[in-house]
């Protein structure tokens, strides 16, 4: 039996992620992936630039919940309430990276939801081949965005897969060359299938 | 890269910007002939050493034949390179000339279209390409007699590319596979 070790770095996370929002954005055609480019640069730069505004409203509305949950006016000593919930913040700077990274998810999911609304299919290949690389595009910047605020702190760590594959290796190194043409022949029997209309 | 592997990749790609021009449809006809080809060449004529025989009895009672107006006898082993090259490379133009045994049906619109004509005309191009320099690998490479392609001068990708050339590799299945093609055409 043979260990095979795969290792996983950003590189790698980055270029799957890159992929699947490629055919994503390929499927989905360009207005909408674009849509959703601008919705993630927006948020960037609400993150980037202002983000102790964009945090000081949030804290602001944090303690506002919080006054109200505990009483608001009706309690019996408002301003000392006030003041022991404005000692609990929700954006610090402790949880910063997080903080932003919901930002930049809601902006993505925002432009998503919209696009669906927004825009109709477009037909044509023109149509899907900017969606895929408007969605690689969007992709990498959820990708770079993900790792690069969340796992900060981290930024050495690699993700490590042991798999005891040693039987399927041997059968892979023999017989791999034969999958690829099995795949190839299902690949023209599906579109001769389809192209006679059966 | 030594000009083997470049000539068979140039190959390779001049059939398949064939395919993305003709179509899907019409390369998957020009495919079941060529394949159809390959097995008559390599499982009736040479594994049965149909026509090796016939050729070096000839070649031995009438020396030089068909050399010509070279100055030295052709082996017979260049005689049967040329013959199976010529066979393929005839069956290869009557399936692309005239009227063509085309598949029925409509093809892909767009993007996929172009992209399934053009993998199927590569593999028509790998076909005609592969066979005839998997005959030339086992034959010795006549072509070093005309100074073209000499062994000796191949690179180690091209040593590991004749693995993967179709008569080491798909021998086996090309019966299967001209069945599946013809079923494939004849069913409605």
């Amino acid at each position: 039996m043979v260990n095979v070790t795969y290792t996983i770095g950003d590189p790698t996370l980055l270029l799957v992620l890159a992929l699947i929002f490629g055919f994503i954005g390929f499927k989905r055609g360009w207005p909408k992936e674009l849509l959703v480019t601008g919705f993630l640069l927006l948020g960037l730069i609400l993150v980037g630039f202002e983000f102790d505004f964009l945090a000081n409203i949030v804290n602001r509305a944090w303690v506002f919940f919080l006054f109200a949950l505990t009483g608001g006016l009706g309690s019996d000593n408002p301003s000392q309430v006030l003041q022991q919930v404005r000692g609990t913040p929700l954006v610090t700077a402790d949880n910063a990276p997080t903080f932003t990274f919901l930002v930049l998810v809601l902006c993505a999911i925002i432009g998503y939801i919209l696009g669906e609304r927004r825009y109709k299919a477009l037909k044509g290949s023109y149509n899907h081949i900017v969606g895929f690389f408007a969605g690689l595009l969007n992709g990498f910047l959820i990708g770079y965005i993900t790792l690069s605020r969340l796992y900060l702190p981290r930024p050495n760590e690699v993700t490590q897969v042991i798999l005891p594959t040693g039987s399927l290796v041997a059968i892979l190194k023999d017989y791999w060359i034969y999958a690829i043409v099995g795949a190839v022949i299902v690949l023209i029997v599906a579109n001769l299938v389809r192209a006679q209309g059966r | 890269m030594n000009p083997i592997e470049i000539l068979f990749f140039t190959i390779v790609l001049i059939f398949a910007a064939i395919g993305v021009v003709r179509g899907f449809l019409r390369e998957l006809g020009a495919t079941l002939i060529i394949l159809v080809a390959i097995y008559i060449v390599a499982d009736l004529l040479d594994s049965r050493r149909l026509l090796a025989t016939g050729v070096r009895a000839v070649n031995t009672a009438y020396p030089n034949p068909i050399a010509g107006g070279l100055d030295r006898a052709l082996s017979s082993e260049t005689i049967l390179f040329l013959l199976y090259t010529t066979i393929i490379i005839a069956v290869t133009f009557m399936s692309y000339q005239g009227d063509t045994l085309d598949f029925k049906g409509k093809n892909p619109p767009g993007l996929s279209g172009a992209f399934m004509g053009g993998l199927v005309g590569a593999i028509n191009g790998y076909l005609v390409g592969g066979t005839i320099w998997a005959y030339m690998d086992k034959f010795g490479y006549p072509t070093k007699e005309l100074g073209l392609i000499r062994p000796d001068l191949l690179s180690s990708f091209a040593k590991m590319l004749i693995s993967y050339l179709p008569i080491p590799m798909l021998e086996p299945l090309l019966l299967p596979l001209v069945l599946i093609l013809i079923l494939l055409r004849v069913l409605k």
